[in-house]
């Protein structure tokens, strides 16, 4: 690995394509134009192969392994968009069963290869973790040396250097007005905001080097960016919960380790009006069904005041009221609840009377009646008249299970059945039984011997119910992160997408004028830039050195740059 | 210069390799729960059915086996039998079992206490505040806290007899 | 009133995108006639310049006073982003134009903004009221930024096309000559769709038939054009000869019996051409294009992805993720029109970086910039009618 000393004095590392101070190209290729790339740099990943460590390196380090990495990220991200993902399956659907049903042998593969969770499989996050890898290790490769390359380059460039740059012309015979030429191009050029670094009578003017920087600052935007997406899977970065509210219930807020609660003061939905002018023909196309204009939350939160125990005793003090709605989200702490869900008329509260089934009753039960809050049921009711209930059994949400018991699914009274002991004024309840009956909606049964009946049953006369809302506690650390990286991202992009980093050479070669220019993009802009420097001067416009060969090609009949080599 | 290379790569390469392996294993393992092995359990209080109150700073000295139930899962109620087989046995050996209900009404419990006829108290967790602070997610869960407070494991699901067994010889005091 | 007031400026404007392809078109073919007075005398491009942005100006009126009529943004259902898009193309080429001043890239411009246009008129175009998911200035930042991006990038996509036009050699056949022939296969067929659905639908005619949905049920399909293909188990209801073929319930057949005219249409149109032609389509362009700088053009459509690019990014990516955390709690759901996005972000970033390596300018770069503005249209058309997702109620 040995220094390249060039013929100008210069010693470049090895691997140097053009001397980094004057240009000169250091290797013989057949190219008519010089590689302007990187500025002809070595790069450290082109020379150095010789560890375990380095080929890693290198193997990041290539551009077109970064581009099939990204070529394979697009390919799988589209992919998984064949199918539905898992997690968008309508709820209550068993992935296993889902696909094949929906989809047939298809759909079966698809799920056998593991495509239904794909954004989440190992490969699929490798794949992401692999662009991270390539954008640091290419980035880091390409920075350094560039740098060193444009704050070393020179003003006088070596003339193998000028003559192979795109645009590139000279004078074809000594110029006696050379020196004012180059003054008067020097005072259009600052002008035109060129900054102007002169050497021995030879000019460089240069705008816009630091859109040569985009391109790195986007790369660490974006690194920044993937960090912050690494750090959501760490549990204390991110919370994801769902919380559902009954109104007038206070709940404890998931994910704040219990130190906030919220309570549901009111929950709406709010219809667009059928009479909205504006509207009409909307509501005429889609047969007259009613739009929802809001969901709304009106909510209380609060906080618990802090004694070191949790349970019995704990107290609870308002913090803020706000009406929480899609897309305006209550906030507290980091904290955000989001409206996502809800279910209207939910039972909450069942209204029972007692009846007589006795033929010669004359008591008036008419005015006895009492009322059972299907979350949070009394054990005992105590009526007028010497009445009493007891409550030998509840089943929020009935089923007989697999052991052929009456059961309950869960606490949510979907379908509630109670066991109602009666005792009537005779009867002494710590003595004797009472009778027994299964009640729930539209079911009343006597659970006596075959052929007997009770003497009183209990009937339902009025039920009340409840609109439940559905919230996501979410708290995501991570946000602050995402935002700076993707800030920095765009700043990058902006920086290197919508300005150009812009050179012209102009040389006083013994009174014949050398002229050349470079972009990285943009060069028609270029262009029009030395069209207006050398008006009025004898310096010849460069020629488009590509233009050339394309005229040769059509001359040919030989079309498109197909042939060329990738490298 | 050429070692020097070689270092800087060896440790950038290491650093980032570590952190995306770091980042994977924690995203396909188990994440840990809010209270976990080797905590210092957090105190509550509870009342039980008849009313009487409970707190776990005061059974300081004895293992404690936190056991969160519901009437209405089914899974559970074989862990609350196990249970019930065993508590004599192991109050007597020092070990307390605590069974703290998941948010639902008393009368449902009280009721769920006489029709299964439990020899331990069933403690009442309105609002499910103690099992919050505990990161109880699913049920059954047992939280395991020794003598001193700390928490010896979290264990999730349902569990056989032998299983229950030995985690209540792990609570006795001095083991 | 304000709802009629911009319908007749989107109808305005139509036609000054007209007048503006017919100008465009005379700069380049009508140069002959007037070369006694030399190139410039021929203005006709600088008033095609003119037109389109007077036809700018009245989309942005009809823009305008639709948002005033509705009460929110005008990019909430299909018809609206479809309008907004081919609105942004002309915005894009109205801010492009004069840097290369190119009156080849009006020519090509200018149609594909009609044809934009026309075919957003295909869906339902009253006002609608916005469900709540949708009620958010965040929304409508995201939405009208990306309709900007993608118009830049298809001004791309218009650069590329004229490109390859330019540069293939349609003498001989190849898979180039077909590649090209089969964009403009496309556009014929999206110019058959556009006039079938006006006939049929100026006609009036709808085929009507019960049928047995994917979840089993018996429902009522509507069809806007002669059912070639029925529903499953279809049972026509209105008078008219039987489908041919049927299809499972999984399909929704009147969509796909609409897209096999447009394909039928397309081939008529295509073939017919060709027949009188005797030539490919491209064949026929070419000698028009003769003094067109391939260079300059290949640049040009590289520019214009590089200036769409960033736009495209911020308002598909960052705000569509502002607003994602907003209104669905999370601000990245892989959600397919999320990963679309992002397809076409991580497309247009791989031709940026191959821009970089030798051999991928000029004609494989022009490809690129074909396949680039296929996915765009992917996005808008087959995401949202086909693969459904969260944002498939809206746009």
């Amino acid at each position: 690995m040995e220094k390249v000393k060039c013929d100008c004095g210069h010693v470049n590392p090895y691997g140097t394509y053009l001397c980094e101070s004057c240009g000169k190209p250091q290797m013989e290729d057949n190219q008519t134009l010089v590689d302007m790339r990187y500025e002809g740099v070595a790069r450290r990943s082109q020379t150095y192969r010789k560890t375990f460590i380095d080929k890693i390196w290198n193997f990041f380090s290539s551009v077109k392994v970064g581009i099939w990495i990204i070529v394979l990220l697009l390919i799988a991200s589209a992919i998984g968009t064949i199918f539905p993902q898992e997690m968008y399956l309508p709820p209550g659907e068993r992935a296993a069963i889902y696909y094949e049903q929906e989809y047939g042998i298809l759909g079966k593969l698809y799920f056998q290869l593991g495509l239904h969770n794909m954004y989440s499989s190992w490969w699929y996050l490798l794949l992401i973790a692999s662009l991270g890898v390539s954008l640091v290790i290419c980035s880091l490769d390409r920075v350094v040396p560039l740098h060193r390359a444009l704050k070393t380059q020179r003003v006088k460039r070596h003339t193998s250097f000028l003559n192979r740059q795109r645009l590139f012309s000279k004078s074809d015979d000594v110029i006696e007005t050379a020196e004012e030429d180059i003054q008067k191009a020097e005072k259009a050029l600052r002008e035109k905001k060129y900054k102007i670094y002169k050497e021995d009578g030879n000019l460089l003017a240069e705008k816009y080097r630091f859109s040569r920087w985009g391109p790195y600052v986007n790369h660490v935007g974006l690194i920044i960016f993937l960090v912050g997406c690494m750090l959501r899977f760490f549990p204390a970065m991110y919370i994801d919960e769902n919380i559902w509210i009954r109104e007038g219930e206070e709940v404890v807020i998931r994910g704040t380790d219990g130190e906030y609660f919220l309570r549901n003061d009111q929950f709406i939905v709010e219809y667009y009006d059928e009479e909205d002018e504006r509207f009409r023909d909307s509501f005429e196309r889609t047969g007259g069904q009613p739009v929802v204009e809001t969901y709304q939350t009106s909510a209380t939160l609060l906080k618990k005041v802090d004694t070191g125990t949790v349970g019995v005793g704990t107290e609870l003090e308002e913090v803020k009221q706000y009406d929480i709605r899609v897309n305006d989200p209550l906030t507290f702490e980091g904290f955000s609840l989001y409206q996502v869900d809800y279910k209207l008329n939910e039972l909450a509260e069942f209204t029972f009377t007692i009846e007589s089934n006795l033929d010669d009753y004359n008591g008036d039960l008419s005015n006895i009646s009492f009322e059972v809050d299907l979350y949070n049921p009394e054990m005992v009711y105590e009526l007028d008249g010497g009445y009493r209930v007891e409550i030998f059994q509840y089943f929020p949400n009935f089923y007989i299970n697999n052991r052929g018991e009456p059961d309950t699914r869960n606490r949510i009274p979907d379908n509630p059945r109670f066991i109602f002991e009666v005792f009537s004024p005779e009867v002494d309840h710590e003595e004797e039984r009472g009778e027994l009956s299964l009640v729930g909606v539209q079911i009343n049964e006597p659970l006596v011997d075959e052929g007997e009946v009770n003497d009183y049953s209990i009937r339902m006369i009025d039920v009340d119910m409840n609109h439940v809302t559905a919230l996501t506690v979410r708290r995501d650390r991570t946000l602050p992160i995402l935002f700076v990286g993707g800030t920095i991202f765009m700043i990058g992009l902006i920086q290197g997408s919508y300005w150009h980093h812009r050179r012209i050479w102009l040389q006083n070669r013994k009174g014949v004028i050398w002229v050349a220019g470079h972009a990285n993009k943009n060069w028609h802009g270029l262009k029009k830039d030395i069209e207006f420097i050398i008006e009025g001067t004898s310096i010849p416009m460069p020629e488009d050195q590509t233009d050339e060969s394309n005229m040769i090609e059509e001359i040919e009949g030989v079309k498109g740059n197909d042939d060329a080599t990738t490298k | 210069m050429k070692q020097k290379r070689l270092i800087i790569r060896s440790i950038i390469l290491v650093v980032m390799f570590a952190a995306i392996g770091y980042t994977l294993i924690s995203h396909f393992t188990e994440d840990r729960g809010r209270v976990d092995r080797d905590d210092i359990a957090p105190n509550f209080a509870v009342v039980d059915t008849e009313g009487n109150l409970l707190e776990l700073a005061d059974l300081e000295g004895k293992g404690v086996y936190v056991n969160f139930w519901a009437t209405w899962c089914s899974v559970c109620r074989d862990k609350m039998e196990h249970l019930k087989n065993n508590y004599d046995d192991y109050r007597d050996k020092g070990v307390v079992i605590v069974a703290i209900n998941s948010g639902e009404g008393s009368t449902v419990i009280q009721r769920h206490m006489e029709r299964f006829q439990y020899n331990y108290p069933l403690y009442i967790d309105r609002g499910n505040l103690v099992g919050n602070a505990y990161g109880v997610m699913e049920i059954p869960v047992a939280f395991l806290i020794d003598e001193n407070g700390v928490v010896l494991d979290r264990e999730i699901g349902p569990k056989s007899e032998e299983k229950v067994i030995q985690s209540l010889e792990r609570l006795i005091p001095g083991n | 009133m304000m709802q009629q007031l911009s319908s007749n400026f989107l109808l305005v404007a139509f036609f000054l995108y007209l007048a503006s392809t017919i100008l465009f078109a005379v700069s380049i073919t009508g140069r002959r006639f007037k070369n006694k007075e030399g190139e410039e005398k021929n203005k006709s491009g600088l008033l095609g310049y003119i037109a389109s942005i007077l036809a700018v100006i009245a989309s942005l009126l009809y823009f305008i006073f639709r948002w005033i009529a509705a009460g929110h943004a005008p990019v909430s259902n299909m018809f609206e982003y479809t309008t907004f898009l081919g609105i942004c193309m002309a915005v894009a080429f109205v801010i492009i134009y004069p840097i290369y001043k190119n009156n080849y890239l009006g020519i090509f411009t200018m149609p594909i903004v009609m044809l934009i246009i026309a075919y957003a008129s295909m869906f339902p175009g009253e006002l609608q009221p916005l469900i709540p998911a949708l009620q958010s200035n965040w929304l409508t930042i995201h939405v009208i930024t990306v309709a900007l991006g993608q118009g830049i990038l298809a001004i791309g996509f218009a650069g590329g096309l004229l490109y390859l036009i330019r540069v293939v050699d349609f003498t001989k056949t190849s898979k180039k000559v077909k590649g090209v022939e089969f964009i403009l296969f496309c556009i014929f067929c999206t110019v058959a769709y556009i006039m079938l659905g006006m006939g049929f639908g100026a006609a009036d005619y709808e085929a009507q038939f019960n049928y047995v949905n994917e979840n089993g049920v018996e429902a009522v399909m509507g069809y806007p054009m002669p059912p070639l293909i029925g529903p499953n188990e279809g049972e026509r209801i209105s008078e008219g000869f039987e489908p041919f073929l049927s299809t499972p319930a999984i399909i929704r057949s009147n969509d796909l019996n609409t897209v096999i005219w447009s394909i039928l249409g397309g081939l008529v149109l295509y073939w017919g051409l060709r027949l009188i032609i005797r030539k490919p389509i491209g064949g026929l362009i070419q000698p028009l294009l003769k003094s067109v700088n391939p260079q300059s053009v290949d640049e040009l459509s590289y520019r214009a992805i590089a200036i769409g690019f960033p736009v495209f990014t911020l308002g598909g990516l960052i705000f569509a993720m502002i607003w994602a955390q907003i209104a669905w709690t999370r601000f990245w759901g892989w959600d397919p029109k999320e990963v679309w996005a992002l397809i076409t972000f991580l497309f247009y970033a791989a031709y940026l970086h191959l821009r970089l390596s030798r051999g991928w300018h000029g004609e494989k770069s022009a490809w690129l910039c074909v396949i680039g503005f296929a996915l765009i249209m992917f996005n808008l058309i087959f995401v949202n009618l086909v693969i459904a997702g969260l944002h498939s109620y809206a746009f």
